[in-house]
C-alpha cells in the first residue's frame, strides 16, 4: 500500500497540478480580459461597468427590460416622439426566445430579448417598423403603429435562406453555395453518450464514412474518411480544422463546446486547402457568445457501460475433447494419432475433481466486469454586450475500463480515461471598424491502463490474452500466486493484466487571436484580418511494471500442493518520458463582399504559414507549410452562381522548385427557383443545381519525410566481435537509408461534383444529392516490378492512379401534428475506389491483377461447401490440392478450380468480398417533441464491407489458445453431416498441418455488413412555472443509450467494425452505454 | 486610447509580418547532421561501421532468434530433418517442410532470408566499390577489409546456391537507371564465381585476427567456404547430367549437366588446403588432452581452438531471450519449445565398442539405459536422454512416462547440444556459441571427396579416423569398398555434425532426402516406461510419431512466386 500511495498519489498530484496550473492560466487570462473590457466600457461610458455588473444585471432585470438594453437605447434615441413598445418573443410552440435582435428599421436603435423572451424598446415614431431577427428563424417585420405591446411568434426558418454554411476560411449563405458541404449541429452530437465526437458522427452526415476499431477508454475514436479513400498509398485522413486552425487531434474536444461540424467534400470547397485538401476537410466550429444576458448551462450525465458483445469460449471439458478430435483429424496428415488428454483427464475436467491441475477457468467471467461507469459534466456561460461577447465552458469526462481484479501489489491496472476541457471564446467590437476574436482552450487528458515496458496501451494484449487463454491451463491466482500448469502461449491472463501500469498525460493549450479591420474607407465591402495561433501539447508518459512470477503447482507425495516459482522475482521497473510539441500558425487576409444591384461579388485573398515542432517528427525537423489562398464568388440575383477557388501552397516535403503547387477549382450553380419562369408553388420552393471541378493535393504520402534528399545513411545496428568472456563487445554499424527521389511531388486529385438541392412542401422536405468522381494520380508507390535482387527498396515514384466515385444523398423531413413536432433524417453514401494503375508484376491470370480492383480488395479461393464423404474425396475428377500435399479428408473445404487446370492453388484466387472499410454507409434517424417530451433514435449501418478473419478466429486452438464456442457448435463432423445440422466450419484441427482450409477464401473473408441501433434519447423539459421559484430557466432530464443492438451476419460476439489481429491483438470490444443526464439552464 | 489601438494593430501586423520574413526559405530543411555515403567513406572509422553492417546483413544465426533483418525465425533447421521434431505445433516453418507443403507462395516460411541476402550482397558491393578510395587509412587496412566483404558476398551466394542452384550474379550495386532484370546464371557460373571470390579473399585475409576482432573472416574462412562449395558442387545433386527433376533447356541452372569425377578431386584438394592451413591460423582439433569430453567442450566453450570462424551474429542474450525460451524443453528454464530427438536419429549413433550400428530391437526392449550406455560417447554429449545430466539445475532428465521432462517429449529424448551447462538459473547471461566452420568438417569433407575421387585410400581413412579417435570411437574397419566407406562416412558426418545445420543440406546433395526415414516417411519415437522396482532399468517401445513427406521438387527451394512473376527468374522444377 505504501508503494501505491507513493506512485499513484504522486501521479494524481502531478495531474492535479497540471490542471490547477491550466485553470490559473485561464483565470489570469479571464481577469485580464475583464480588465480590458471594463476599462474600455468606462471610456465609452456605456455598457456594464464590469463583469460583475453584467452578471448582477441578470438578477436585477425587470420584466420590461434590463439595464444593458436601457443603456444601449439611451445613447441612440432622440428626445421627441418617443414611444416604448414592450412584448414577448416566442417560437411557434410558445417557448420564449432569448437573444432575439429587435431593431427599429433604418435606424441603429435596437435591443435584444431577455431569457424570458421579453423586450422593451423605445421607438422614434408610429411609423417605425420593428425587425425581429434570430438565427434559425425567419425574420419578421412588424409596423408599430398604435401598438404598445407587440408579442411576436417567430417561425423556424424552414427554407433556411439565412442559413450560413461554414466553408474554408469563411462562411457563405447556404442558398448560394456551389461547393459540396454538409453539416451537423451540436444538438445531434451530444445525443450519444460517447467520449468523442468521431463516434457520434457515424450515420449523421452524408459523405462521411467511419469505422470504430477500438473500444478502449481514451483510444476509442473512430477512423473517419470523407467520401472513402482516394489513394491506396498516401494518407486518407481528412484535414481537421478547428475554428480556422489545423488541429492534430479533435477527439479530445468536449462535444458541448461544439457549435457545428462541416464536412467539405468537393474540390470547390477544399481547393483553398490546396496540398492538404484532397481527402476532404472537417471544420469544427466552437460555440461563441450571443449578445444578451449571461446564459448558464450545466449538464451532467452518468452512463453505465458494458461490452456490446463478447465471444464466449468453450470450457475445459469441451476443449479437451475437441482438441483430441482435432488431433485425430490431423493424424490423417501427420500419420499417427496420440490424444493429448486421456479420458481420465477429460473426466477430471468434467467433474472438477482436481481444480488446480485440471481447472476449468472462465477467464472472461473472472477478469471482465459486467458494468462500469462513465461520467460527463459540462458547465458553460455565454452572453455578451454589443462590445464584447463570450463563451466559457468547463467540461469533465471520465470513463472506467471493464476489467476486474486489477489491483495487485499496490497497483491498479484498470483502464481509464479522464479529461478536463476548458474553453473561452471572446469576440470584441473595439471600434466601428475593428473587431477581435480570442479563443483559448485547453484539454487535459489522462489515459491509463495495464501495460508497461514494451507493452503499450494500444497493443490490445490484455484483451487478447483474456479472450484467447485456454480454460484448462491455470486456475488463476491461488494464495496470491499467479499459477500456470504448463507454459502455453497465452498462459494465465493475470500475468498480462497485472504486469504493470501505463499512464499517458497530455495537456493541450491552444490559443488564437484574430483582428478584423474593415477597409470600407478604401472601398465598400473590403476588410482585412490577421490571425496568430499557438498550439502546444505537453505529454508525460509513465510506465511502471514488473514481470510477475509464475508458479507451477507440484503435488507432493502427501497430496499437498506446492507452488514452485518458475522465474525469479524481478525488480520493479519505472520509466517516465516527456514530450512537447508546438505549432505556430499565422494568417493574413483580405475579404471582399459587395452587391451592385443584382450582382453580388465576394472575394478572399489570404497568406498563411505554419510550423510544427514535434520531437516525434522524422529527423526532429519541424514541419512547415506555406501558401496563398484565393476565392472569387459571383452571383446574379442569387440565380446564377459562380465561384473560383484556388490554393497555391507548398510543403517542405519536396525538393526546392517542386514545392509549390497551384490548385484551382471552378464551380457553377443555378437556382432554378429564382428564375422568373419558375412558377411560385408550394411543392418545390427551392431548387438548385451545382457543379464543380478542381484539383486538390495530398502531401501526406508514404509517411516519410524528405524523400527528395539524396540517399541518407544512418549509424544504426551493430555487430559483435571478440572472444566471449574477455574481448566480446558490440561494434557500431552504419546502414544505407532510403534512396532519394528528387522528382517527388504530391498526389493530385481531380474532383468533379454534381449536386442538387431541393426544398419541397413548404420547407418540410429538404433533399441534397451529389454525384462525385475523383481521379487521383501521382500516388507515391514503390514500383512492384523491381526485382528483389536489387537488394534495396528503390525510391517510391509518383506513379499510382486511382479513381474514386460514388454518390450520396440526404433527406430531411419535418412536420408537426398539433403540438407534436417531428423530424426525420436519412442519409446514404456510396464511395467505391478503383486502382487504375500501380506498377504490378505480371500475373498468370487476368483475374489476379490488383489493378482494376478496390484498394484493400481481398483475394482468395472460392469455397464450394465441404467434402462430406470419402467418395467425394476420392473422386477421380477431384482437383489436386497444392495445400497439405493434397491430403484431403471429409470435413475439408472444397474449393473451386477457377482456372480449370486441375490444381487448387494460389492461381485460383480471385477477388472476393470487399475491403475492410465499407463502401456504403447509411444513417436513419428520427425524433420529435411533444409538450415537454422529446426523443430521438438513430440507426446506422454499412454495406459492401468484409471481415478478413485470421486462423485464430476461424480455427481455434492456435498456439494452444482457446476455442470459441462457434467452432464447437458448427464444425464439420461425420455425425453432424449425417444429421443434416448446420455446418459452418471445416473439421477441427490443431497445428498448421491443415493449410488449405485456412488459406484466404470466401470462408475466411466474410460479409461484415451491419445495421446498428446506434443511439436513442428520451428527454423531458420541465415547464417554466415549476422552475420560476428556483430561478431556473429550463431543466431537462434525459436518458440516452448507444450501441444498443447490431444486426449482422457475423457470429455472436463479433463486431463488424472491429478486426481481431492474427493472434497478437484483440481489440477492446465496443461498449454499450446507457446514460442518465440532467441539463439545467439559468 | 485610439492611438493605443492603432499602435496595437501595428505591433500585431508587424509581428505577423516578421514571422513571414523568411518567406522565401521558410520551407527549407534546416541544416542537420545528414549522413551521406560520402560521410561513411571518408574515414576509416566510418567505413568500418559499414563493414559491420555487411556482417550484420550477410550473416545470420540459425538458433531461434528474432532476426533484426527479416523478422522471426522460430526453430532450428534440425526440426525440418530427421534429427528432431519441434514440439511446438505452431513452429510452422519446420512443419511446412515436414508435411511437404512447399510452394512458391510460402517462401517466407521456407527461406526467411531471401530478401536479406540480396540486401547483404548490395552492402558488400557498395563497400567494395568505395573502400579503396577512403583516404588516410592505416597501412594494411584496405586489403583485409576487401577480403572480408568478398567473403561475406561469397557466403551469401553459397547460401543462395544450396537453396536455388544458379542465381543471378550481381557484382555491383544497382543504380536507379540500371536494368534490374538480370537472369539466373548457370549452376557452374555461380560455383565458379563463389570459388574465385574465395580465392581472392583468401589472398587478402589474415590468418589470425587479434582477440578483439575474433569473428572476422580469416584466410581459413575463405578456404573453408571454397571447400564446402566445391564439396556441394561435386555431390550427386549437382554433379550430374540428369538433375533430380528435368528443367528442359534450363537444366544447367540446377546442375552441371554432366558428371565429372575431377570435381570430387577439386573438393578434396580444397578441403586439404584447409587442413594444411590450420596450424597457421592456430586451429587444431580439440582432444581429450583438453577435456575428458572433447566433443561437448567444442559446443560449450566459446572460441575454442577447433573453431575456424565463429558466428557472432546472435550477440548476447538472457534466459528470457527467444533463443533459450523457444528451444529448451517445456520443463527446462520455463521453455516453450524444445526439439525432441527422433528414434531414427538416435539409431545413427554406433556402438562404441564394435564401431557398428547398435542392435536396437525394432519391437522394443526393457534395457534402455544399458543400450544408451553402449553408444558412441558423442550421444551423451549431444542428447539429453532419459537419465542423463543437463546441468546443476537439472541433474537427472526424466523422459519416461510421468517423468519431469516427458511433457511433449515425443521422441524420448531432447536436444542438449548448444545449451552450455554454465547456463543456469543463477547465470542467465548467454552468448550463443555458434560457428561457421570448425576443423572437423574439413577432415570429413576431405575424406568424403577423396573416397569419391579415388576410392577409400589411406588418406581418406586417416582423415575420418582422426575424428573417430577424438570422439572415442574405433577406427573405420579396413577394407571397405567405396560404397561401404561412403555410407559409413555419411553416418559419421551426421553424428559428428549433428544439429549444426548440415543434415538438411547433406541429405539433399546426396539425393537421399526422399528415402524412407530420412525426410520422407515414418518418424519414430520411443515410449519409455519405468520398469517395476527393484529394477532401475527402463523399457522402450518405438512408435510412429508422425509421417513426413518429401517430394522430388523439394531438393531445391522455390523462388517466391512474386519474383518469378517479375519475369527474370526461371522457376525451379516442380513448382
Amino acid at each position: 500500500m505504501i508503494r501505491k500511495s507513493v506512485l499513484f498519489v504522486s501521479s494524481q498530484i502531478c495531474f492535479k497540478k497540471l490542471l490547477v496550473m491550466s485553470l490559473r492560466t485561464m483565470l489570469l487570462l479571464l481577469s485580464l480580459i475583464q480588465f480590458f473590457a471594463t476599462s474600455y466600457g468606462q471610456n465609452n461610458r456605456i455598457g456594464p461597468k464590469s463583469y460583475g455588473d453584467l452578471l448582477a444585471s441578470v438578477s436585477k432585470q425587470t420584466s420590461s427590460s434590463y439595464k444593458l438594453a436601457d443603456k444601449v437605447v439611451a445613447k441612440t434615441t432622440f428626445a421627441y416622439q418617443q414611444k416604448t413598445v414592450t412584448g414577448r418573443v416566442t417560437d411557434a410552440n410558445g417557448n420564449p426566445l432569448a437573444g432575439v435582435t429587435i431593431i427599429e428599421k433604418t435606424t441603429t436603435n435596437g435591443t435584444i430579448s431577455d431569457p424570458k423572451g421579453n423586450y422593451s424598446i423605445n421607438v422614434s415614431s408610429v411609423n417605425s417598423i420593428l425587425v425581429f431577427t434570430y438565427i434559425g428563424f425567419n425574420p419578421q417585420e412588424i409596423p408599430v403603429g398604435a401598438q404598445y405591446a407587440i408579442n411576436v411568434s417567430l417561425a423556424e426558418s424552414t427554407l433556411q435562406l439565412t442559413e450560413v454554411v461554414i466553408v474554408g476560411y469563411g462562411s457563405q449563405k447556404k442558398e448560394t453555395v456551389t461547393g459540396s458541404v454538409s453539416a451537423v449541429t451540436n444538438a445531434k452530437l451530444i445525443q450519444s453518450p460517447v467520449a468523442n465526437i468521431s463516434q457520434s458522427l457515424a450515420g449523421r452526415i452524408s459523405g462521411l464514412l467511419s469505422v470504430q476499431r477500438e473500444g478502449q477508454p481514451g483510444l476509442d475514436q473512430s477512423t473517419i474518411r470523407i467520401r472513402g479513400a482516394g489513394t491506396y498509398a498516401g494518407s486518407t485522413d481528412p484535414l481537421i480544422m478547428i475554428d480556422g486552425i489545423e488541429a492534430q487531434s479533435y477527439n479530445n474536444i468536449d462535444p458541448y463546446e461544439i457549435e457545428s461540424i462541416s464536412i467539405l467534400k468537393d474540390a470547390s470547397a477544399t481547393a483553398v486547402y490546396g496540398v492538404r485538401g484532397a481527402n476532404g476537410v472537417m471544420i469544427i466550429t466552437t460555440k461563441r457568445g450571443q449578445e444578451g444576458a449571461p446564459q448558464v448551462s450545466f449538464t451532467s450525465n452518468f452512463a453505465i457501460q458494458s461490452f456490446a458483445s463478447l465471444k464466449p469460449n468453450t470450457d475445459s471439458y469441451t476443449y479437451a475433447n475437441d482438441y483430441n478430435e482435432a488431433l485425430r483429424y490431423n493424424s490423417y496428415i501427420t500419420g499417427s494419432y496420440s490424444p493429448r488428454w486421456s479420458s481420465a483427464e477429460i473426466q477430471k475436467f468434467k467433474d472438477g475433481s482436481d481444480p488446480i491441475f485440471y481447472p476449468n477457468t472462465d477467464w472472461m467471467k473472472l477478469l471482465l466486469k459486467p458494468y462500469s461507469g462513465q461520467l460527463q459534466d459540462n458547465f458553460n456561460i455565454s452572453g455578451g454586450s454589443k462590445y464584447m461577447k463570450y463563451f466559457v465552458s468547463v467540461g469533465y469526462f471520465s470513463q472506467e475500463g471493464l476489467f476486474k481484479n486489477t489491483e495487485w501489489k499496490g497497483m491498479d491496472t484498470q483502464f481509464s480515461y479522464h479529461r478536463y476541457n476548458i474553453r473561452s471564446n471572446f469576440d470584441f467590437n473595439i471600434t466601428k471598424r475593428l473587431t477581435a476574436n480570442l479563443n483559448i482552450s485547453s484539454q487535459l487528458d489522462k489515459t491509463a491502463g495495464g501495460g508497461g515496458g514494451e507493452q503499450t496501451l494500444t497493443n490490445g494484449f490484455i484483451m487478447n490474452t483474456i479472450e484467447l487463454s485456454p480454460p484448462y491451463n491455470s486456475p488463476g491466482i491461488i494464495n496470491g500466486k499467479i499459477v500456470e500448469n504448463q507454459n502455453v502461449f497465452e498462459g494465465n491472463p493475470y500475468k498480462r493484466l497485472l504486469y504493470g501500469y501505463v499512464q499517458n498525460l497530455a495537456n493541450y493549450l491552444n490559443g488564437s487571436f484574430r483582428l478584423n479591420y474593415m477597409l470600407d474607407f478604401i472601398t465598400k465591402g473590403l476588410s482585412t484580418h490577421g490571425t496568430i495561433s499557438y498550439q502546444s501539447r505537453l505529454g508525460n508518459n509513465k510506465s511502471y511494471y514488473f514481470v510477475p512470477v509464475i508458479y507451477t503447482p507440484l503435488r507432493l507425495p502427501d497430496a499437498t500442493i506446492e507452488y514452485l516459482p518458475q522465474t525469479e522475482e524481478q525488480p520493479f521497473y519505472f520509466g517516465e518520458s516527456y514530450n512537447k510539441t508546438r505549432k505556430i500558425y499565422a494568417e493574413i487576409g483580405f475579404d471582399y463582399a459587395r452587391s451592385f444591384g443584382d450582382h453580388n461579388i465576394g472575394g478572399l485573398l489570404l497568406y498563411n504559414q505554419s510550423k510544427n515542432f514535434d520531437p516525434g517528427l522524422e529527423y526532429d525537423v519541424p514541419n512547415g507549410y506555406q501558401g496563398v489562398v484565393g476565392r472569387v464568388t459571383y452571383d446574379y440575383n442569387k440565380r446564377y452562381l459562380a465561384e473560383f477557388d484556388a490554393g497555391y501552397n507548398g510543403t517542405e516535403n519536396f525538393a526546392p522548385g517542386k514545392r509549390f503547387g497551384f490548385f484551382p477549382a471552378y464551380s457553377l450553380g443555378w437556382v432554378l427557383s429564382q428564375e422568373p419562369f419558375f412558377p411560385k408553388n408550394d411543392i418545390v420552393s427551392f431548387a438548385k443545381i451545382r457543379a464543380s471541378y478542381g484539383e486538390v493535393g495530398n502531401d501526406k504520402i508514404g509517411g516519410l519525410r524528405f524523400l527528395y534528399l539524396p540517399t541518407s545513411y544512418s549509424f544504426s545496428g551493430s555487430y559483435n566481435l571478440g572472444e566471449v568472456g574477455s574481448t566480446f563487445q558490440s561494434y557500431q554499424a552504419s546502414d544505407e537509408g532510403t534512396i532519394g527521389n528528387p522528382y517527388l511531388t504530391w498526389e493530385r486529385a481531380k474532383k468533379t461534383d454534381i449536386g442538387l438541392d431541393l426544398t419541397l412542401l413548404k420547407g418540410k422536405f429538404k433533399i441534397t444529392a451529389d454525384y462525385f468522381l475523383e481521379r487521383r494520380d501521382n500516388i507515391l508507390s514503390t514500383p512492384g516490378t523491381v526485382p528483389d535482387i536489387v537488394g534495396k527498396t528503390m525510391p517510391a515514384l509518383n506513379l499510382g492512379k486511382m479513381k474514386n466515385s460514388g454518390y450520396e444523398a440526404e433527406v430531411n423531413f419535418n412536420n408537426k401534428f398539433g403540438e407534436f413536432n417531428f423530424w426525420v433524417n436519412a442519409n446514404f453514401t456510396f464511395a467505391r475506389n478503383v486502382i487504375e494503375f500501380e506498377d504490378e508484376v505480371k500475373r498468370s491470370f487476368s483475374y489476379q491483377y490488383r489493378t482494376g480492383q478496390t484498394s484493400g480488395q481481398p483475394f482468395g479461393l472460392i469455397t464450394e461447401g465441404f467434402f462430406n464423404t470419402w467418395e467425394e474425396v476420392n473422386a477421380a475428377n477431384r482437383p489436386k490440392y497444392s495445400y497439405q500435399n493434397d491430403q484431403i479428408q471429409p470435413g475439408d473445404i472444397r474449393f473451386k478450380d477457377v482456372n480449370g487446370d486441375g490444381i487448387i492453388n494460389a492461381d485460383d484466387m480471385v477477388p472476393i468480398g470487399y475491403s475492410n472499410f465499407p463502401e456504403k454507409s447509411f444513417g436513419f434517424s428520427f425524433g420529435g417533441n411533444y409538450k415537454g417530451f422529446d426523443f430521438s433514435i438513430l440507426f446506422q449501418g454499412a454495406m459492401n464491407v468484409s471481415l478478413n478473419s485470421s486462423p485464430v478466429i476461424m480455427r481455434g486452438f492456435e498456439n494452444d489458445r482457446s476455442e470459441f464456442y462457434y467452432l464447437h457448435d458448427y464444425s464439420w463432423t461425420q455425425e453432424r453431416y449425417e444429421n443434416g445440422s448446420s455446418i459452418l466450419f471445416p473439421h477441427l484441427t490443431v497445428k498448421g498441418v491443415n493449410t488449405g482450409n485456412y488459406t484466404e477464401s470466401t470462408f475466411m473473408v466474410r460479409d461484415a455488413s451491419y445495421l446498428r441501433f446506434k443511439n436513442f434519447e428520451i428527454g423531458y423539459t420541465l415547464s417554466n412555472s415549476l422552475l420560476k421559484k428556483l430561478r431556473l430557466s429550463t431543466v431537462r432530464l434525459f436518458l440516452n443509450g448507444s450501441n444498443l443492438y447490431t444486426w449482422s451476419k457475423l457470429f455472436k460476439g463479433e463486431d463488424p467494425e472491429q478486426i481481431p489481429g492474427g493472434g497478437d491483438y484483440m481489440p477492446y470490444p465496443i461498449t454499450r452505454n446507457f446514460s442518465l443526464g440532467l441539463n439545467v439552464k439559468f | 486610447m485610439k492611438n493605443l489601438i492603432i499602435i496595437g494593430i501595428c505591433i500585431f501586423f508587424y509581428a505577423l509580418s516578421s514571422s513571414c520574413t523568411k518567406v522565401t526559405n521558410f520551407l527549407d530543411k534546416p541544416p542537420g547532421i545528414d549522413v551521406t555515403e560520402d560521410t561513411i567513406f571518408t574515414t576509416q572509422i566510418n567505413a568500418e561501421t559499414f563493414l559491420m553492417n555487411c556482417y550484420s546483413r550477410a550473416t545470420y544465426c540459425d538458433l531461434p532468434n528474432w532476426d533484426e533483418n527479416d523478422g522471426k525465425k522460430d526453430v532450428a533447421l534440425a526440426a525440418s530433418t530427421d534429427e528432431s521434431i519441434s514440439t511446438c505445433g505452431w513452429y510452422w516453418d519446420a512443419t511446412c517442410w515436414n508435411i511437404g507443403d512447399i510452394t512458391p507462395n510460402n517462401t517466407d516460411l521456407t527461406d526467411t532470408r531471401w530478401l536479406a541476402r540480396w540486401n547483404g550482397i548490395r552492402s558488400c558491393n557498395i563497400f567494395l566499390e568505395r573502400i579503396s578510395s577512403v583516404p588516410k587509412t592505416d597501412p594494411g587496412y584496405i586489403n583485409p577489409a576487401k577480403g572480408q566483404a568478398m567473403w561475406l558476398r561469397a557466403l551469401s551466394y553459397f547460401e543462395l546456391l544450396k537453396r536455388y542452384g544458379g542465381v543471378p550474379i550481381v557484382k555491383k550495386r544497382f543504380l536507379t537507371t540500371d536494368n534490374f532484370k538480370i537472369p539466373r546464371s548457370t549452376f557452374k557460373e555461380t560455383v565458379d564465381f563463389i570459388v574465385t571470390q574465395c580465392d581472392s579473399a583468401a589472398s587478402l585475409l589474415p590468418d589470425i585476427w587479434p582477440s578483439v576482432y575474433r569473428g572476422k573472416a580469416t584466410k581459413g574462412a575463405a578456404l573453408m567456404l571454397k571447400a564446402r562449395t566445391l564439396l556441394y558442387a561435386a555431390s550427386p545433386e549437382f554433379n550430374t547430367s540428369t538433375p533430380y527433376l528435368d528443367l528442359g533447356n534450363n537444366n544447367n541452372l540446377i546442375c552441371y549437366g554432366d558428371y565429372d569425377v575431377n570435381r570430387w578431386q577439386q573438393a578434396a584438394d580444397a578441403a586439404k588446403a584447409v587442413i594444411d592451413w590450420a596450424p597457421a591460423g592456430s586451429i587444431s582439433l580439440v582432444t581429450t588432452a583438453t577435456s575428458p569430453k572433447p566433443y561437448q567442450y567444442i559446443w560449450e566453450t566459446h572460441d575454442n581452438s577447433e573453431i575456424i570462424l565463429s558466428n557472432k551474429y546472435g550477440g548476447s542474450q538472457y534466459e528470457t531471450a527467444q533463443c533459450i525460451y523457444w528451444m529448451t524443453p517445456p520443463s527446462i528454464y520455463y521453455g516453450e519449445g524444445g526439439c525432441t530427438v527422433t528414434f531414427n536419429w538416435q539409431k545413427l549413433y554406433e556402438n562404441k565398442t564394435t564401431g557398428q550400428p547398435q542392435n536396437w530391437n525394432p519391437n522394443g526392449g526393457n534395457n534402455l539405459s544399458a543400450m544408451y550406455d553402449q553408444l558412441d560417447p558423442r550421444f551423451g554429449q549431444t542428447i539429453a536422454y532419459n537419465g542423463s545430466y543437463w546441468n546443476t539445475d537439472y541433474t537427472n532428465i526424466e523422459t519416461y512416462q510421468g517423468g519431469q521432462e516427458e511433457e511433449r517429449c515425443l521422441g524420448g529424448a531432447w536436444v542438449h547440444k548448444f545449451f552450455p551447462s554454465a547456463l543456469t538459473w543463477t547465470n542467465v547471461y548467454f552468448v550463443p556459441n555458434w560457428w561457421w566452420y570448425r576443423l572437423a568438417e574439413a577432415y570429413l569433407n576431405y575424406a568424403e571427396a577423396l573416397n569419391e575421387a579415388q576410392g577409400p585410400v589411406a588418406e581418406a581413412y586417416a582423415a575420418v579416423n582422426i575424428i573417430r579417435q577424438r570422439a572415442g570411437m574405433p577406427d573405420f574397419p579396413a577394407g571397405l569398398t567405396k560404397e561401404q566407406f561412403r555410407n559409413k562416412l555419411r553416418n559419421e558426418r551426421s553424428v559428428e555434425l549433428a544439429f549444426e545445420e548440415h543434415r538438411f543440406w547433406d541429405v539433399r546433395r546426396w539425393l537421399i532426402a526422399d528415402n524412407e526415414g530420412i525426410m520422407n516417411g515414418k518418424m519414430y519415437g520411443l515410449k519409455i516406461t519405468e520398469n517395476p522396482p527393484p529394477s532401475t532399468e527402463f523399457s522402450y517401445v518405438p512408435y510412429v510419431i508422425e509421417s513426413h513427406v518429401f517430394t522430388k521438387k523439394m531438393y531445391l527451394h522455390p523462388f517466391p512466386k512474386n519474383e518469378v512473376n517479375k519475369g527474370y527468374l526461371v522457376q525451379n522444377p516442380g513448382y
